[in-house]
């Protein structure tokens, strides 16, 4: 039943399929993703250049509410002192070594939470109308567009939000335990554009 | 059957007939028609009978003021009670049904309180059926029989509703001309706009206007600006969608009804939608309501508003009427006469308030024929369940009293026009108080307290020409508040200019009968309220407008007095001597109109879509299993594991005593999980927790007790040192948020200083406890790299390594007060470690259990559960827990422990309780008592908190919290139960199973 390699998604009991059938939307898992929690002081410059050394990212410069794609890192800023960093499979845990190696004596804190949470990328013409039907911001490409990322709420589950192309592409991040719940949420708000 | 369709074009499809049903009969409409509409167009007025004295009743309007056409739609489980006739779109097949009438409509039984109206006053049912006071129960359910509106459907809602966020930065409400203008300025300066119309189509009076806009029939202008409109990209349209309630931060709810129009057959998808929209700017160009006059018998079917009576011509081509007389104190019934004229239908005569009323419209149809009679007034109309005549009087100089004799007017329909009333429901919604213009006879929206301005009709204009140019004016005024500017291109239409003379107002028709003398002069039909019963609260003492609405029913109902509170409140004001600015309103609160409580319900009511269920990596392995489940927080944690034929009791027993005898494994993964690190976590555990941490080994676990700043336990668990500056802390399940909150408030608001981050990895670990004397060679089975010798890995420690080649961490920390594991690894990999202690613990018959063999596990040790055997109220010292709580350090609650009150003698404390008899199982919540006997209120001395029959101890046990307990040890104390059965109990310690605590540490 599970993949042994990566084990199982939290979104494993939630049928895909029934996505094909609607229309405008392409829903798709992102699975199996690296997840690290990072904190530390942007006043901190020693803590700011062991990131930038290891992952190509000034912090600094990385706005509130927005994300950055860095090589095969995407960083999102979560707050003024805590950022999620995302990798592909696999690579969490030496980014994860590589971080707590550049940020030895560092007041910080990287953290991996792949299996606490995973991605679920929402597209097509009909993308914003399906999420705007469990959030409350404004999801209109002159307020939220390509690169912005919020902390919002889906329905009755926390997630990050982020646009990958304004408009059309989003990509939510939503935790392991609420993921299942989401999964149905979006199955059952979809069936209008069925 | 009477056909009143007339020749002329209307807005009807004649092409697409249909077919509808109403009490009972066949009836045919057309596509475009509403159901009033079509009835009025099959020649039916007589639709309703009225609430209290059920009078026969007829179709008064055209919109949502309707008050008397209320009807029942559909049946079964589609039945929408007190639809409004004329807001329904006709469709093929409908059935509907009049309200509030038995045994039918042509014979009301109940008319007959008709004849005793006038010993039916307001207040009636109060003043009449209160004593004897303990019979008002029987007769309540005889007056509400016999009074309301429609029935409620009593099967489920079959229906789905849909419901969405909106933003933008112009929200227009009303598609009339002032609308449509508006719509047009902003949305040619590119802001983001929302045109929200309760109709079907979009154009509001202009539907039905004779008036010409650019030349052309304002129709076409309408159609026009609507492609125009809904070529724009930022521009949303919104038709058969009413705003019903204007809320704080520009935040306004609509609903829009997606299926209500169509055959019940071809109905798919969701039926209504709650649009919650934040608007940056609103207008509201809600258009005026048409005001009825108040004069004797004004109530019958054929008496209509006449901008009811001229949309009924004009957009659904229906004769309303074939011998019309028109009643008015202003010029707009003279638009009414010449759509009637030229729609071939016979006006004999307009009676005006007014002293020669002349203008340009009054001469044309003099010259038509038509008789103007000034400065008169209507007294009373003939005819019960259809007007037959009018009577008419003159007025006195000074227009408060009638003179000389009656002239009666044989005619078959009455159009009145009392003046309008703005829509100003939404700008009061919004904050803005309303104010009396004399002038226009009407209140006007205040000043503006949110982000909103009127335009058009609802803002007292009542002319096309200066509509379109004051929505053009907040349309451009609007969008520029949000940072567009003006489109210079946008050109206002040409339309004629009509000179209006000004309208007299005439509240209280005058009589020839002292006021409650003659027939009644209804002022709010919906509620059967008449002048004579306002007049009457007034003096009996009711000198407040909302004390009088309350006391008359005045204004409730569907239309929530659209057509009688104006007139009402003028008449309250002439009662009180007072004037209309000085009376004041009612106030103006959601809905505008009715909402379906689906429509605010909206999707997600059922099932797993209600609240959040969170569920664990092992969940489906659970529900593989058999297992119920239980909610903590939003968890579902396995409850229990029933096998065939097994009751709880009986499946509790068996996980229990496989747990003490051999092995069981539970599902741990909802507890919460935080790391905290950086070079000051030992100290900010020492201010959070009550005990001493900074002392603690690396990879040692210590239990801990959080207090709040009361010093009462908010939370407990265990917390491990990871590294030097790392701990792993353990909430309770519904703990984690709040305590997670919690920590970081202390840290960003009081410590700064301290050093310390927080991580939640709740969702990112899996655990699964193992316990009971076999877990090492279950756990020691699946777990590489990891010295499980007992002096090696001691109970309270942790440990590093390997399950199925992941990660993973041991830690040897026990619930139940047996050697117990509980084995994390990342949650993906959670079903993989769990089926592989399940595999391992196969030989010693591995037992999974639930979270209800978990709480007589550790009641069995005495452990409390925040939450269960606290509340609040409760200190570790109260828990007789005072081995966790430091002497000589400080943290958050400690000084609060030392309160007067947190050391006195007699506070509850925390014991065992043993029942006399071993099988009765106490009921948790049970009060305890010291003397059963004692005169009643009998003093309660405590309650019973954790109670369960424990099979390993073969008796049941139970933890109370009692009056002074810890000193009460060895006393009998009892416990009543609700059937009157007292069972007695020894008050023990709450440790009732291996007090030494031995076996965890083997």
């Amino acid at each position: 039943m599970s993949d042994l390699q990566n084990g199982e998604s939290p979104l494993v009991q939630i049928d895909f399929n029934q996505f094909e059938k609607v229309k405008g939307i392409k829903l798709t898992e992102l699975k199996f993703q690296g997840h690290l929690n990072l904190r530390g002081r942007l006043n901190d410059k020693a803590f700011c250049k062991a990131i930038s050394d290891a992952i190509g990212v000034e912090l600094t410069s990385l706005k509130a509410n927005t994300f950055i794609l860095s090589e095969d890192f995407k960083v999102y800023w979560l707050g003024p002192d805590e950022w999620l960093i995302v990798t592909p499979p696999d690579q969490q845990l030496e980014l994860k070594n590589t971080l707590q190696q550049a940020l030895q004596g560092i007041f910080s804190s990287v953290t991996d939470v792949s299996s606490g949470q995973t991605i679920i990328s929402i597209s097509g013409f009909n993308a914003r109308s399906l999420i705007e039907k469990g959030c409350t911001i404004d999801l209109h490409p002159r307020q939220f567009k390509k690169g912005d990322c919020a902390q919002t709420h889906l329905s009755k589950a926390t997630v990050l939000l982020s646009v990958v192309k304004s408009s059309e592409a989003f990509e939510i991040i939503i935790r392991r335990s609420f993921a299942d719940y989401l999964g149905l949420w979006l199955l059952d708000s979809s069936s209008e554009f069925v | 059957m009477k056909n009143n369709r007339l020749q002329g074009e209307g807005r009807i499809n004649r092409n697409r007939p249909l077919n509808f049903i109403f009490n009972g009969k066949s009836y045919q409409g057309f596509e475009g028609d509403t159901l009033a509409s079509a009835l009025l167009a099959n020649d039916v007025h007589l639709v309703a009978r009225s609430w209290k004295y059920h009078r026969p009743r007829g179709i008064l309007g055209s919109g949502a003021e309707e008050p008397n056409a209320i009807v029942q739609l559909e049946k079964g489980r589609l039945t929408v009670p007190n639809a409004r006739a004329t807001q329904v779109e006709l469709y093929e097949g409908l059935q509907a049904s009049s309200v509030n009438c038995w045994p039918g409509l042509e014979f009301d039984f109940l008319s007959i309180n008709s004849l005793f109206s006038r010993l039916m006053p307001s207040g009636f049912y109060y003043k009449t059926f209160m004593w004897p006071k303990k019979l008002w129960m029987s007769y309540e359910h005889v007056i509400r029989k016999a009074s309301g509106l429609g029935v409620s459907p009593e099967l489920p809602d079959p229906d789905r509703y849909e419901k969405t966020y909106a933003h933008c930065d112009v929200l227009i409400i009303g598609a009339g001309p002032a609308g449509l203008m508006a719509a047009l300025a902003a949305g040619k300066m590119s802001a983001r706009v929302m045109l929200v119309d309760e109709q079907s189509e979009f154009g509001g009076s202009m539907l039905h206007s004779n008036e010409t806009i650019n030349g052309q029939p304002a129709q076409d202008w309408v159609s026009d600006t609507c492609e125009e409109l809904a070529s724009m990209q930022e521009v949303k349209l919104l038709p058969r969608s009413s705003a019903f309630g204007y809320h704080d931060y520009n935040f306004v709810t609509i609903n829009e009804r997606l299926t209500d129009h169509l055959p019940t057959g071809q109905k798919t998808g969701g039926r209504e939608r709650l649009w919650k929209v934040r608007a940056k700017q609103v207008v509201l160009a809600t258009g005026a309501l048409e005001r009825p006059l108040v004069f004797a018998n004004n109530d019958r079917p054929g008496v209509m508003l006449s901008s009811a009576v001229m949309q009924y011509v004009n957009r659904y081509a229906v004769a309303v009427g074939q011998e019309i007389v028109i009643f008015t104190n202003n010029d707009s019934a003279y638009e009414t006469a010449m759509t009637l004229l030229e729609a071939g239908l016979k006006v004999i005569a307009i009676i005006d308030n007014r002293i020669n009323p002349g203008s340009s419209m009054a001469d044309q149809l003099r010259s038509e024929g038509v008789k103007i009679i000034d400065q008169s007034v209507v007294v009373d109309v003939k005819g019960s369940k259809r007007i037959n005549a009018v009577q008419v009087m003159s007025l006195q100089p000074g227009g408060d009293k009638v003179t000389g004799s009656v002239q009666t007017i044989a005619c078959d329909l009455l159009a009145m026009s009392g003046g309008w009333s703005p829509v100003i429901h939404l700008s009061s919604q919004s904050g803005a108080k309303a104010c009396w213009d004399d002038e226009k006879a009407c209140f006007l929206p205040g000043v503006p307290i949110q982000h909103e301005r009127s335009a058009g009709a609802s803002n007292g204009c009542f002319d096309l020409k200066n509509c379109l140019s004051e929505g053009m004016l907040a349309g451009n005024e609007a969008a520029q508040q949000c940072g567009f500017e003006v489109d210079a291109s946008i050109q206002l239409p040409v339309v004629n200019e009509v000179i209006f003379n000004r309208i007299k107002p005439l509240w209280l028709v005058p009589s020839m009968f002292k006021a409650g003398r003659g027939p009644k002069q209804f002022v709010d039909m919906q509620n059967d309220v008449a002048a004579s019963d306002i007049m009457l609260a007034a003096r009996e003492g009711y000198h407040s407008v909302e004390h009088v609405k309350r006391y008359t029913a005045l204004g409730f109902g569907t239309d929530q007095g659209k057509i009688g509170n104006i007139n009402g409140m003028a008449i309250l004001a002439q009662s009180l001597q007072q004037n209309i600015s000085e009376t004041g309103t009612t106030t103006f609160r959601p809905n505008y109109t009715p909402v379906t409580i689906g429509s605010i319900a909206g999707m997600n009511l059922g099932g797993e879509l209600f609240e959040p269920v969170r569920k664990t990596a092992m969940h489906g392995w659970h529900k593989q299993e058999g297992a119920e489940f239980e909610n903590v927080g939003q968890w579902k944690r396995p409850w229990y594991y029933p096998r065939a034929g097994e009751s709880m009791l009986d499946a509790v027993n068996r996980e229990c005593l496989a747990t003490r005898n051999s092995v069981g494994i539970i599902d741990a993964s909802t507890l919460g999980k935080i790391i905290i690190e950086g070079k000051d976590s030992g100290e900010f555990l020492n201010r959070l927790y009550t005990n001493a941490w900074k002392k603690l080994d690396i990879n040692k676990a210590r239990y801990g007790f959080m207090l709040g700043e009361d010093g009462m336990v908010m939370d407990d668990g265990v917390t491990i040192r990871l590294e030097e500056n790392k701990y792993f802390m353990h909430t309770t399940t519904g703990g984690a948020a709040p305590v997670f909150s919690w920590m970081e408030r202390w840290l960003q608001t009081e410590w700064p200083e301290l050093e310390v981050f927080l991580t939640s990895v709740t969702d990112h670990w899996a655990t699964a406890a193992v316990v009971g004397p076999n877990s090492r060679k279950v756990v020691s089975a699946v777990c590489e790299g990891i010295d499980f010798d007992a002096q090696a890995f001691p109970f309270m420690s942790s440990r590093e390594g390997l399950v199925n080649g992941i990660e993973a961490r041991i830690n040897r920390i026990s619930f139940s007060g047996e050697l117990a594991y509980e084995v994390n690894v990342p949650a993906n990999y959670g079903l993989q470690m769990w089926e592989s202690l399940m595999a391992a613990g196969e030989q010693y018959d591995i037992t999974p259990y639930g979270t209800e063999s978990m709480h007589v596990l550790r009641a069995e040790k005495g452990y409390v559960i925040v939450g269960q055997d606290t509340d609040g109220s409760v200190t570790p010292v109260d828990l007789g827990m005072d081995w966790v709580v430091s002497k000589v350090k400080d943290f958050i609650g400690r000084r609060s422990l030392y309160r007067e009150d947190c050391v006195r003698e007699g506070r509850k404390q925390l014991v065992g309780l043993l029942t006399l008899n071993g099988s009765d199982v106490l009921p948790e919540g049970g009060q305890i008592v010291e003397d059963p006997n004692a005169s009643i209120p009998i003093p309660m001395i405590g309650h019973v908190t954790s109670s369960y029959y424990s099979a390993n101890l073969g008796y049941s046990i139970a933890m109370a919290l009692v009056k002074g307990g810890l000193s009460r040890m060895g006393e009998t104390v009892h416990i009543p139960l609700a059937d009157g059965k007292v069972i007695a109990a020894k008050i023990s310690s709450s440790i009732f199973y291996d007090a030494d605590g031995e076996k965890q540490n083997v």
